[in-house]
């Protein structure tokens, strides 16, 4: 990655309106959005395409869940952070969350500078593992 | 031979079974000895042919009779048991003892049979008849009376004996004009004979032959003390008989009434040994001087023929001699002793009466009096039979002279007699024609003994009778008369005096248990107990209450007998009856317990099965509140919350875009977040209604079933028509639950049925709203209401439980092709139905 590239993202949501004001807000503040997919599957597909830095995935969704997702994901793209974001703050969702290693877990309704500060760290902390160009 | 009389054997049941056991001997003994001796005087040598052949024809007709009497056993065991009826038992028994149907039916057997118990009462006149021989033989033998005063003499005491028999069977009162009678006897004899030997006519009959001889005197004397120490010897044999009969037990057993008796017979023997002491040394003297005269050949031959007469030694004359005197002197001391038992249970048995023991009305309880006057011997009309043989037998072998007249008379009476006796009694006037003959037998006999004995008979009838009014003056007229009464027709007054004493036990005691028996089987009766055994019972015990109330007769009390025997069979029916019917009882019982088992045990499975179908509808309504839950904590999650983080980040982006002076990007946004927000605003009115439709509150049960109606068939394309007629006011509750009923159906409807058109009506029905929902779908085959849950018919399950929750009642219609009917009928409020019928 250069360092004129900005960013880009893959946003998975099964609710239309929150996942294009997720890509809104992300394109908004200078990020790439790759692709906006509203089930698991076409997430996996569009990471599997577009090879992003960042995948912000809902959590429960129809079909395959986002927990499960962000497993097959960590198989397929290791180098790939995934930022899981869900209604729910139980925490066993959130220990399911940490054991496929999900960079990060948000609760719907969070602000906008918590969330884009997040994405921000995520894609520092996967930057530094890949280590200069 | 004993020749105890039958009342000594006591009132206790040992003395009782003992006396059976005593009365018994002395017919046997009679009908041994009697006739032997008999016989043995008809072939006196002094006698004719004809008068041998007339005597032996009688003295047969007598043996048949008597040993009829003591071989069939019946010459005082049976009789013995009527007497044991009598009232002394009435002191330790009551109503069963007295209410015994067989006694009853012995003594009525007994009543029809006269013979039987006659033939007993033989045993005893022929038994006296020998003692009153022996009385005379004693008395003309010492006194060496002629031959002419002997046969008036011993025809007088044979009478006098009879009559001695018959009085002394029927009290004290008459046992003393019976001794008075024998006194007299005794007196005349001693007249008679001292006349005859004054006028120098010795007997040749009764004598040893030799003794008008030249050594007549010594011949007599040993004769007398040969005689007499035989008849001591047979004396104390029969007393020891008599205790042997009685028991080794009996002196200890039948208490101080058997001890006075045997007291009675002992003091009886020493006083006839004592006699033999003075004779024996009277006799030694004269035998001594005899023997001298006649010679030691002679003498010693003469001893033999007494001694030896009855074993066969001698010649035939001293051998029937023998066996005269031996007869005689047996029956004479048998007879003492029996008078002496009787005294002796007089004086026992009296005494104790005397400290009041006996009761009011039982004047005759248990005393040897009563025992005696229960004695078969006097009590029957039979007994004119034996008087009559014996009399004859007795006239023929005395009257040598003129045997014809005898004979001829007594044999016509003892013919009559004895048909009468033993012919079955004839019903109503069967007592009068037996007394009749008696008395005409008596005078018979009397003038035939008159006649016979010419002037010394009359005389001695005279005397006799002479003493017998001296004593009727000395008891009473009135004692006199009742004797002369009871010997003439004692049986049936005593009959009647017992059965009324058994009316009486019957009616204070027997009638009382029988009727509370009756009163507990009026009340079973309607235990379903056979009503026809119970009006037999009733019937039957009817006319014994009426001969109870009537006064007591013969005809009554026999009648009362059958009623009685009648009662206790239709007792036994009943027992049998009753115990028929608690076995059906009992197999009804069993039936019944079955039938109970059977239905608890189909209830316990309905239960069984109530409680897994409650289980299973209380899984199925938990799970579907979680589903519900769930449901809505999906619609939470997809609706409100996405679209409110969705609207955050719209309005974080509109603050970025202000901050960056990009107005009309920020207007966009701000105009799409409202949209967002009007959006989710109708969404959450949505689930609110879903969850509990306000216009059920606001607007009411029908408002609220055409709204949801309206927007069910938007959604489903189904036609549908609601019918709502005016209705009674239902709860809140009961509205909630037609609302969700409908709701549920409908959604059945829609989501199976392929309808298309459905019915909603809704109308009053009784005390409440009936509700139906009704299409014309594919239906179903609609299970049985229990086995809704078995089917997987959850929803109908839920809806029934909610209906029947608020008391009310459903029920679903279906088959395949003919559409499906939901009905459903809750109460409406009580206070508004009272209203509305006022």
């Amino acid at each position: 990655m250069t360092a004129s590239r900005m960013p880009r993202l893959v946003v998975v949501d099964d609710d239309n309106l929150l996942a294009e004001g997720l890509a809104g807000l992300l394109t908004d503040v200078g990020y790439e959005v790759t692709g906006v997919a509203n089930e698991a599957r076409q997430g996996i597909a569009l990471v599997d395409q577009t090879h992003p830095d960042v995948v912000v995935m809902d959590v429960r969704m129809d079909g395959m869940s986002g927990t499960e997702a962000a497993g097959v994901l960590q198989r397929r793209h290791p180098d790939v952070p995934v930022v899981l974001l869900s209604a729910y703050s139980d925490e066993g969702i959130r220990k399911a969350a940490r054991d496929v290693n999900v960079a990060a877990y948000l609760v719907k309704g969070c602000s906008a500078g918590e969330l884009l500060s997040t994405i921000g760290s995520v894609i520092k902390q996967s930057q530094a593992r890949r280590g200069p160009p | 031979m004993t020749l105890l009389p039958p009342g000594s054997g006591g009132p206790d049941g040992n003395g009782e079974r003992a006396s059976a056991r005593l009365s018994a001997r002395p017919g046997l003994a009679v009908a041994l000895a009697a006739p032997v001796s008999l016989v043995a005087l008809c072939w006196l040598p002094r006698y004719a042919p004809a008068d041998r052949l007339a005597l032996g024809a009688s003295l047969a007709a007598a043996t048949v009779v008597v040993a009829a009497a003591a071989l069939g056993g019946l010459d005082g065991g049976e009789p013995r048991r009527q007497a044991g009826l009598g009232p002394k038992r009435e002191a330790v028994a009551t109503g069963p003892a007295w209410a015994d149907p067989v006694a009853l039916s012995t003594d009525r057997w007994l009543a029809r049979w006269p013979g039987v118990a006659g033939a007993g009462a033989i045993s005893w006149w022929l038994a006296l008849l020998g003692g009153a021989g022996l009385l005379s033989a004693l008395a003309f033998g010492a006194a060496g009376l002629g031959r002419g005063a002997a046969p008036s003499a011993m025809a007088a005491v044979v009478v006098v004996a009879l009559v001695l028999v018959s009085v002394s069977s029927y009290g004290l009162p008459l046992m003393a004009v019976a001794l008075a009678t024998v006194a007299a006897a005794g007196a005349v004899v001693t007249v008679g004979g001292i006349v005859a030997l004054c006028r120098g006519r010795l007997t040749a009959v009764l004598l040893p032959p030799g003794a008008g001889g030249p050594h007549g005197p010594a011949v007599i004397a040993v004769h007398s003390a040969t005689t007499v120490v035989l008849g001591c010897l047979l004396a104390t044999g029969l007393l020891a008989t008599g205790l042997l009969a009685a028991g080794p037990a009996a002196p200890k057993a039948r208490g101080r009434g058997a001890r006075w008796a045997i007291s009675a017979g002992a003091g009886t023997v020493v006083a006839c040994w004592a006699l033999v002491v003075p004779i024996l040394v009277r006799a030694g003297g004269l035998s001594t001087a005899g023997v001298a005269r006649m010679g030691g050949a002679r003498a010693l031959t003469t001893a033999l023929a007494t001694v030896l007469g009855p074993l066969g030694g001698g010649d035939a004359a001293g051998m029937a001699h023998g066996v005269v005197l031996v007869t005689c002197l047996a029956g004479a001391f048998g007879a003492a002793g029996a008078a002496t038992g009787v005294a002796g249970k007089v004086l026992c048995d009296v005494r104790p009466a005397r400290r009041g023991r006996r009761r009011p009305g039982a004047h005759d309880d248990g005393t040897p009096l009563a025992l005696l006057a229960r004695s078969p011997a006097p009590r029957h009309p039979a007994l004119a039979a034996a008087v009559a043989t014996g009399l004859l037998a007795g006239g023929v072998a005395l009257v040598g002279p003129r045997p014809w007249l005898v004979v001829a008379l007594g044999g016509l009476a003892t013919g009559a007699l004895a048909l009468t006796a033993l012919a079955p009694p004839l019903p109503g006037r069967r007592q009068r024609l037996p007394r009749l003959l008696r008395v005409a037998v008596a005078l018979i006999w009397l003038l035939a003994v008159g006649g016979a004995l010419g002037g010394v008979g009359a005389w001695a009838l005279v005397g006799a009778g002479g003493l017998a009014v001296a004593g009727v003056v000395a008891v009473g007229p009135r004692r006199a008369r009742a004797a002369l009464a009871e010997v003439l027709g004692p049986t049936h007054r005593q009959r009647a005096a017992q059965l009324e004493r058994v009316a009486g036990t019957l009616a204070h005691k027997a009638l009382p248990g029988l009727a509370s028996v009756l009163e507990a089987l009026s009340a079973g009766e309607q235990l379903r107990l056979p009503a026809t055994e119970l009006a037999e019972l009733k019937a039957a015990a009817r006319p014994l209450e009426a001969a109870l109330a009537g006064e007591p007769h013969a005809a009554r009390q026999s009648r009362m007998s059958d009623a009685l025997v009648e009662v206790s069979k239709q007792v036994a029916r009943l027992a049998a009856a009753v115990e028929a019917v608690a076995r059906v009882d009992t197999n009804r019982l069993e039936e019944l317990v079955e039938v109970r088992v059977g239905a608890l045990a189909h209830a316990n499975r309905n239960l069984v099965d109530s409680q897994w179908r409650r289980r299973q509808l209380l899984d199925r309504t938990v799970r579907v509140a979680e589903e519900e839950r769930a449901r809505i904590a999906a619609n939470l999650h997809d609706g409100p919350i996405q679209r409110l983080a969705a609207l955050g980040l719209v309005l974080d982006r509109c603050r970025l875009r202000m901050d960056r002076e990009d107005k009309d990007g920020a207007r966009d946004l701000v105009k799409r977040a409202r949209t967002e927000l009007s959006e989710e605003i109708r969404s959450l009115r949505q689930l609110m209604s879903e969850l509990r439709p306000p216009i059920l509150d606001e607007g009411g049960l029908e408002a609220a079933l055409r709204d949801h109606l309206s927007s069910w068939t938007s959604a489903s394309g189904i036609e549908i028509r609601l019918e709502a007629a005016s209705h009674g006011l239902l709860s809140l509750e009961s509205e909630t639950v037609v609302y969700r009923v409908v709701q549920e159906a409908l959604a059945n409807v829609a989501k199976h049925s392929r309808a298309k058109l459905t019915t909603v009506t809704m109308s009053q029905s009784g005390n409440g709203v009936q509700v139906v929902v009704r299409d014309d779908g594919k239906g179903f085959d609609a299970p049985p209401q229990p086995d809704l849950l078995r089917g997987g018919h959850f929803g109908l399950v839920v809806m029934r439980e909610r209906v029947e929750l608020a008391s009310g009642r459903f029920e679903i219609h279906s088959a395949p092709r003919t559409g499906t009917e939901v009905v459903a009928w809750l109460p409406t409020i009580p206070a508004y139905r009272s209203e509305e019928v006022a």
